[in-house]
């Protein structure tokens, strides 16, 4: 009946339905995020810079362009696994082909294109790797040629390359292409840009043609990369082929000095801000709420002791505490969610206590007591269940400044480091100077995700505040008509 | 008076709260202050008095809610301050109070069948199905019919009547042999009152209960109940047969509170009614000798302000505290 | 012309079953000034939503609110809110809410409480309020003192004076008391009722009583009126109402009240008054009627004059 009423009486205040929506979204998020990412994203992928090795460094989001004047190049990369041509088994017909075509719409070149190659398998003599650059002027420009690494003495076939390292090459610095951008200059008809000019950044060329003598045009529209591996053996392979055309703006949210992608990081947090919230929040309550009940129903020794404890842990400055034993146990996401709880019983528990001691002395239980009702059963029946609406809207109260003080904490370089949370994430951004340096979109979204989640708490709790205070409720007459 | 007969029985029972006033010391309020009393089986007394009077106190004591400072409650014959374990779960069972609020005396939580369930699983009686059984026959009994319906029910779907039915239905589940009723209709609607004082009346006669009935309406009592014992700040004032004490009223306040009772005649609205000047005084500091003595018309000075009179037998069972002795002018 | 007379006034209440009739064509005339008419009903039956409709206190949840309250000519009902609060509320018509003695702030000095009160009326200076609210309170019974001390100091009898206290301060011709002595002792009871016969013979003050209890009422009032669910019953002048009542309903109410003297046992009124929301075509009373008969289902009963300004609604005595 009360878990009803609840319901009702949030649907029922617009604080309430607001709470409503956006808890549900941040589940819905959540519960995307839990079942996507890998269990230990924090050291397999946040913390592993090879993971971001090939993104731009603190790149604005790429929807930026939309407030500016320049349209920036979009960072792009691109893997694949099927050939679009492969050995058919005949004599002759012994060429790998990966295509890799992708659309370059920028007022700036990209800034490099480079391409990597992994797993490959061969056994008689080492394959050639080729790498051609087609551009929607109909040019073709060959930017590599080299053959894989041959047999090393004592090594027995198949031999095996890259198969931990990726062949990675930056394509806008290799002499091949150097090689390419002069030829094809070379047969134009109109002065060029001297070689000194473009070979120091190479993708201007590759991307634009001459728009006069001093510097290159963008040329926009679908480019074509085409990676050619040329085998001995049809038993031979070739299994992935990535390329990345830098760019200067990157996704939806942008990345951080490091590379890392920010919307990832952030989608990461959302479950672990909701499970440090709703987690400390649950034992608090617990703790709270069963402290309160045996402290006010038992009184006596039990009572005093509780209450003593609680006044002294009220007493005492959290934040400082909270460092302090965090340096002394190490940065654990348990470990701070524990210390919360141990210095937040304390309201709680006093607040319960206070309505433990109506209770007990009002005629509901005193009935309870001339029955001859065990203690247990007048706490769970008699008196537990009014203060229930009131400890679950505690519940809900409580569960944004626990995610509030794990922020906190991991702003000031507490945090667990086998898990991201937006704390790390401002906190990391913060050290880097991100916002002397300008990276707003590094410090603004995690701040307002922390404010979002809280603020989703905090209407919920509004949306229950008639359930906890009933003289708050609209429909008042019900009173009179007693 | 045939001591076997003898339910419940107080003998000099005084029972007062420790008050804090200032740091060091505290102050003995004194709720009930030597009072004895005898309740048989099958009868109903009536513990009459305002506020403040100790009524309340007095039926938790006799519950063994509250434990006197000095005096014993005696139950069929024995002692209940030294019933332990099983002996009080025993007496639990049959001794059972009825509260004033039924708003507040029970869980809104619950549904009726739980709440009138409940005295049975405590006491481990029965069986589901034997539960069951018993529950819809006492629902039937305290007049919530149909009782399945009724059974289904939440407190707040109630009337504050059928709430009452639900807390006596509660109290005599068990089978109890005393009960106290704690001004069980005051918060009901006058015309739905005598509707369950008749029904505690059919109880008592169909299953010889003994109630002690507290109450500050005097007509209710003159009509509910056996004796009318009169309380006023803790001790007895007045006691005797119900028709006796209000038709004959001994002691000064007795006649007051009569004399404060409305009854529906319109000459009423000419006069004003005569009353006892004065609020009660706090049981914090109890007036020496008799407690009604300031605020008393006829007081002698000396006697009353030095010693506390004693209840004397002025006729068959009607005892008063007053050193008139019932030689009131008639009023 | 009529001192008050209230026509046809309507009260529903928006439920999730639908309208809940709490005051439904309500009409009365209350002729003289200096009397007192008493409302009795059950709980449930409408009294408590009848005065907040006569002193426009209407809660939030109300959907329909309609007829018309003649005062001094005029219509309370087409008033302004502002016009009713400067001209009405206080000032010729006061309240006193049932509990008003424990809606006083545990803190606060009683006599600041009743001063606020008379501050908000017209911008007089806080010593003469002061000096307003300790000879307010003497009218009442009390002594000067009571405006410097708490709540909590006070004994119920005196909380519940301090609110009469308030009602009469901007001398009012009309006072609204809504179970003035609910929960009080017999003997309290007593001395509140005696308080409000001497301001009603002193002052002249016009009352109208709210209560459960018609003994209550027969200690002031001069004309009763007897509702039940949210119908009036009966109305007429208090000899006839409780020496000689008509209607069933009175009757049955009267025999329910327990008599000090006299061995008649109090008789009861079995069942509740009946569901607002969805109420039984015909009598509001029938289910609980001893006299029931067949029109009293079908159709509502006529209001009849059965004696002089005695008037009943009840099948019965239709011609």
């Amino acid at each position: 009946m009360e878990r009803h009423r609840l319901l009702s009486e949030l649907k029922k205040s617009g604080p309430g339905k607001v709470g409503v929506v956006l808890f549900a979204l941040l589940i819905t998020v959540s519960i995307y995020v839990v079942f996507t990412y890998p269990p230990d994203f924090g050291p397999i992928r946040w913390s592993n810079p090879a993971v971001w090795a090939d993104n731009p460094k603190a790149a604005p989001p790429a929807w930026i362009h939309l407030f500016s004047d320049t349209r920036p190049a979009e960072h792009q990369v691109f893997e694949t696994t099927s050939p679009v041509h492969a050995p058919s088994g005949e004599t002759h017909d012994l060429e790998y082909v990966f295509q890799i075509p992708f659309t370059h719409q920028a007022d700036e070149p990209p800034t490099f294109l480079s391409f990597a190659l992994a797993r490959a398998v061969y056994h008689l003599r080492p394959p050639v790797v080729t790498v051609l650059l087609e551009r929607p002027d109909g040019e073709e420009f060959t930017l590599y040629r080299e053959i894989l690494r041959g047999p090393r003495p004592g090594e027995s076939p198949p031999y095996q390359r890259h198969f931990t390292e990726p062949l990675r090459v930056l394509l806008s610095a290799e002499r091949r292409a150097v090689e390419a951008v002069a030829g094809f200059l070379k047969g134009l008809e109109d002065p060029v840009p001297p070689q000194e000019q473009w070979q120091r950044n190479l993708t201007a060329a590759l991307f634009g043609s001459p728009a006069s003598p001093e510097a290159f045009g963008v040329l926009s529209g679908d480019y074509n990369l085409v990676v050619r591996v040329m085998v001995n053996d049809p038993a031979d392979s070739v299994e992935k082929v990535r390329a990345v055309v830098g760019g200067s703006v990157f996704g939806a949210l942008g990345t951080d000095i490091l590379g890392r992608d920010l919307a990832e990081g952030l989608l990461f947090g959302l479950p672990v801000a909701l499970l440090i919230g709703l987690t400390a929040s649950l034992i608090n309550t617990l703790v709270g709420t069963s402290l309160g009940l045996v402290s006010g129903y038992l009184g006596g020794v039990a009572d005093v002791i509780i209450q003593r404890a609680a006044d002294i842990v009220s007493n005492i400055p959290l934040l400082p505490l909270l460092i302090f034993m965090v340096f002394i146990l190490g940065p654990n996401l348990w470990i701070i969610i524990l210390i919360l709880v141990a210095f937040s019983w304390p309201g709680l528990t006093i607040m319960v206590r206070t309505m433990v001691l109506q209770l007990r002395s009002g005629s509901e239980v005193e009935a309870a007591q001339a029955l001859g009702a065990s203690r247990t059963r007048i706490i769970f029946r008699h008196i537990f269940p009014h203060t229930a609406p009131f400890v679950f809207a505690q519940l809900v109260f409580f569960t944004p400044s626990a995610i509030l003080a794990e922020a906190g904490l991991s702003f000031l370089g507490l945090g667990d480091p086998s898990i991201p949370t937006w704390g790390q994430i401002l906190e990391h951004g913060f050290r880097t100077g991100a916002v002397f340096l300008g990276y707003w979109w590094w410090v603004i979204p995690p701040g307002l995700l922390i404010v979002l989640t809280a603020i989703t708490f905090m209407f919920l709790a509004l949306g229950m505040e008639p359930v906890v205070n009933p003289r708050l409720r609209r429909a008042r007459s019900w009173r009179l008509w007693r | 008076m045939n001591s076997e007969n003898v339910l419940v029985k107080g003998e000099s029972l005084k029972v007062y709260f420790f008050v804090r006033r200032g740091f060091f010391r505290s102050t003995a309020v004194k709720a009930v202050d030597g009072i004895s009393f005898q309740l048989r089986r099958g009868e109903t007394i009536a513990l009459v008095g305002e506020s403040g009077s100790g009524k309340t106190t007095l039926g938790r004591a006799t519950l063994g809610l509250i434990k006197p400072v000095e005096g014993t409650v005696c139950f069929e014959g024995e002692d209940i301050s030294t019933f332990m374990d099983h002996r009080i779960k025993e007496f639990r069972r049959k001794a059972q109070p009825i509260f004033q609020d039924p708003y507040s005396s029970i869980n809104p939580y619950m549904t009726v069948f739980q709440l009138v369930e409940e005295p049975l699983i405590i006491h481990k009686r029965g069986d589901r199905k034997e539960r069951e059984k018993l529950v819809i026959q006492t629902l039937e009994q305290v007049k919530l019919i149909p009782a399945a319906e009724f059974a289904t029910k939440y407190p707040h779907t109630l009337s504050g009547g059928q709430r009452q039915r639900v807390c006596i239905g509660r109290a005599i589940v068990l089978e109890p042999e005393y009960i106290v009723a704690d001004e069980p209709v005051s918060m009901i609607d006058a015309s739905s009152r005598a509707e369950i004082l008749y029904l505690l009346r059919e109880l008592q006669e169909r299953r010889n209960l003994s109630f002690l009935y507290i109450t500050h309406d005097l007509a209710s009592a003159r009509h509910f109940s056996d004796r009318i014992a009169v309380m006023y700040l803790g001790t007895q004032v007045e006691t005797g047969p119900s028709r006796e004490v209000i038709e004959h009223p001994l002691h000064p306040y007795t006649r007051r509170l009569l004399q404060a009772v409305p009854e529906p005649d319109p000459r009423n609205r000419f006069h004003l009614r005569p009353v006892i000047p004065g609020d009660p005084p706090s049981a914090m500091d109890v007036p020496q000798g008799c407690p009604f003595q300031p605020r008393c018309p006829e007081s002698l000075v000396d006697e009353c302000t030095m010693i506390r009179p004693p209840l004397n037998e002025i006729s068959k069972g009607h005892h008063v505290a007053c050193y008139l002795q019932g030689k009131l002018p008639e009023s | 012309m009529a001192f008050m007379e209230i026509k046809d006034l309507h009260l529903y209440y928006e439920t999730t079953r639908g309208p809940l009739r709490a005051v439904e064509g309500f009409s009365l005339s209350f002729q003289e000034e200096g009397k007192t008419l008493g409302i009795i009903g059950e709980s449930g039956s409408g009294k408590t939503s009848l005065s907040l409709a006569i002193m426009r206190s209407i809660p939030g949840n109300v959907s329909t609110y309609q007829g018309s309250i003649l005062f001094e000519g005029r219509d309370l009902m087409r008033l302004s809110a502002a016009e009713f609060r400067k001209d009405i509320r206080w000032k010729k018509i006061s309240m006193v809410f049932q509990g008003a003695m424990n809606s006083f702030n545990p803190v606060i000095q009683v006599g600041r409480q009743v001063v606020e009160r008379l501050l908000s009326g017209d911008g007089i200076s806080p010593r003469k309020a002061g000096r307003e609210a300790e000879s307010l309170l003497e009218t009442v019974g009390l002594s000067r003192d009571v405006a410097y001390r708490y709540p909590h100091e006070l004994s119920g009898g005196m909380k519940q004076r301090a609110p009469i206290a308030m009602a009469l301060y901007l001398k009012p011709r009309l006072i609204v008391l809504d179970e003035p002595t609910s929960a009080l002792d017999v003997s309290i009871q007593a001395q509140i009722m005696n308080l409000l016969k001497q301001l009603k013979w002193n002052l002249g003050i016009s009352m109208i009583l709210i209560t459960h209890d018609i003994a209550l009422a027969s200690d002031i009032c001069d004309y009763i009126a007897v509702i039940h669910g949210a119908k009036l019953m009966e109305y007429g002048p208090a000899e006839n109402i409780l020496i000689n009542p008509q209607g069933p309903y009175t009757q049955k109410l009267l025999a329910s009240i327990p008599r000090l003297h006299g061995d008649t046992r109090p008789q009861f009124l079995s069942g509740a008054p009946c569901d607002l929301v969805s109420p039984p075509p015909g009598c509001r009373f029938q289910s609980r009627c001893p006299s029931v008969f067949e029109p009293c289902r079908e159709k509502e009963p006529p209001w009849l004059e059965v004696a002089p300004a005695h008037w009943t609604g009840c099948w019965l005595y239709a011609k």
